[in-house]
């Protein structure tokens, strides 16, 4: 269900480096990815991966299973780009309404290797930083948010809460599923089925809300003591 | 800290909970998501107001993205923008239109506007191409049944959601 958490604990410099330092190289790594129109520039940023999984221990092999989940995407990118492109045909094309042509191709695989760059990079980022420091982070970037929610005091604060609540509210879950799985599977027919996702859906907020009052206490005294 | 933002709190890790239930769920195609965590916004909105609806989001996003691994990446983008314009749109359709439609139709709005708002994003930051709003008419579709699922679990949280607030006597 859930694949938390994402931080990879080495000791090497990346790891120890100020994550406000680190956004702001992520952040300018995904600005020169979004406008580069050149090959060498990808090129580069890729070296510029390399070298930094290198050096902060984490094997290239992580960094490219990180891409699997995107599979569908990147096939989905690319034949939009392979029948949707004008240009010069590939040899034997077009085939009836089918055009396949180079810059077609091209672009797909253009594409292709932005958003591999940019998950890459990304995830260099989050295996590198705790999620203490990423929390801490997030309070910072939602700082100016504070205005337009006055009534938030201490966005850190209910970050952290939320975090607290997530592995009680977790196992409430994995209770209640359990429960219910083996009804499910019962169910015949789409329509009763999602008739009966929406109960479990309901008798789950249900659950949690009448123990809020409990939960909220429990986590108050924990946070306090 | 107010009550009022721990309670914000629990309902944003709920939505987080439901977000990850969602994975557990076999769906038609492999990027297609019922959203269930819209509900549990949907339902601030109705019972809070768009404020602590789009803070809930906001937050459930980001927090998510990096439980998830997703900060900063494609998804987390098309996370970002779908649910902001979504709540957006439900807010201003809840507030303009309030005793005329129902949450189910509120719902199927926020589904709507969520898809497109994506659909924008992938063509014009990502796949550079129009060719994605050849698949949105499909997608809108699946939208209608993913917006009255939406709404029927938001409309029967609102009620839960109501006794909490007159219970709590919270703002």
């Amino acid at each position: 269900m859930f694949t938390l958490p994402k931080h990879i604990k080495k000791d090497t410099f990346l790891h120890k480096l100020n994550p406000r330092i680190k956004l702001s190289v992520l952040l300018l790594i995904i600005g020169i990815i979004a406008c580069t129109h050149s090959l060498w520039t990808l090129s580069g940023i890729f070296l510029f991966i390399l070298i930094i999984s290198r050096y902060s221990k984490i094997s290239v092999s992580t960094l490219l299973i990180r891409l699997r989940p995107f599979s569908w995407f990147f096939t989905f990118t690319i034949i939009m780009q392979f029948f949707f492109i004008p240009g010069e045909s590939l040899p034997y094309f077009p085939v009836g309404c089918i055009d396949i042509t180079y810059d077609g191709i091209w672009q797909g695989v253009y594409l292709v290797e932005k958003l591999s760059l940019l998950i890459m990079s990304t995830y260099l980022f989050i295996s590198t930083t705790s999620p203490q420091e990423l929390v801490r982070l997030l309070d910072r970037i939602l700082a100016p948010g504070k205005r337009i929610f006055p009534q938030v005091t201490d966005i850190s604060e209910m970050v952290l809460l939320t975090i607290k609540f997530i592995p009680i509210l977790l196992c409430q879950a994995k209770d209640h599923i359990k429960k219910e799985k083996g009804k499910l599977k019962k169910k015949k027919g789409v329509k009763e089925r999602i008739g009966y996702l929406i109960m479990i859906v309901d008798s789950y907020f249900e659950s949690v809300i009448q123990n809020a009052h409990q939960m909220i206490d429990d986590v108050s005294n924990e946070t306090s003591s | 800290m107010k009550k009022k933002n721990i309670y914000i709190s629990l309902f944003t890790a709920l939505s987080i909970i439901i977000h990850g239930f969602e994975y557990m769920i076999p769906v038609v195609t492999p990027w297609f998501k019922l959203g269930l965590a819209n509900s549990v916004s949907l339902a601030v909105l109705v019972v809070y107001g768009l404020k602590d609806a789009l803070f809930v989001t906001l937050l459930r996003i980001f927090i998510s993205s990096i439980i998830f691994g997703t900060f900063l990446g494609p998804a987390f983008f098309l996370s970002l923008s779908g649910g902001i314009v979504s709540i957006t749109t439900m807010g201003f359709f809840y507030y303009l239109a309030n005793p005329f439609l129902s949450t189910i139709g509120i719902s199927l709005l926020g589904a709507y506007s969520h898809i497109l708002a994506q659909g924008f994003v992938i063509s014009k930051f990502m796949i550079g191409h129009d060719s994605i709003f050849l698949l949105i008419p499909g997608m809108l579709l699946l939208s209608l049944v993913t917006g009255i699922i939406n709404g029927t679990i938001s409309s029967r949280l609102c009620t839960h959601l109501m006794l909490v607030k007159q219970k709590e006597k919270l703002v």
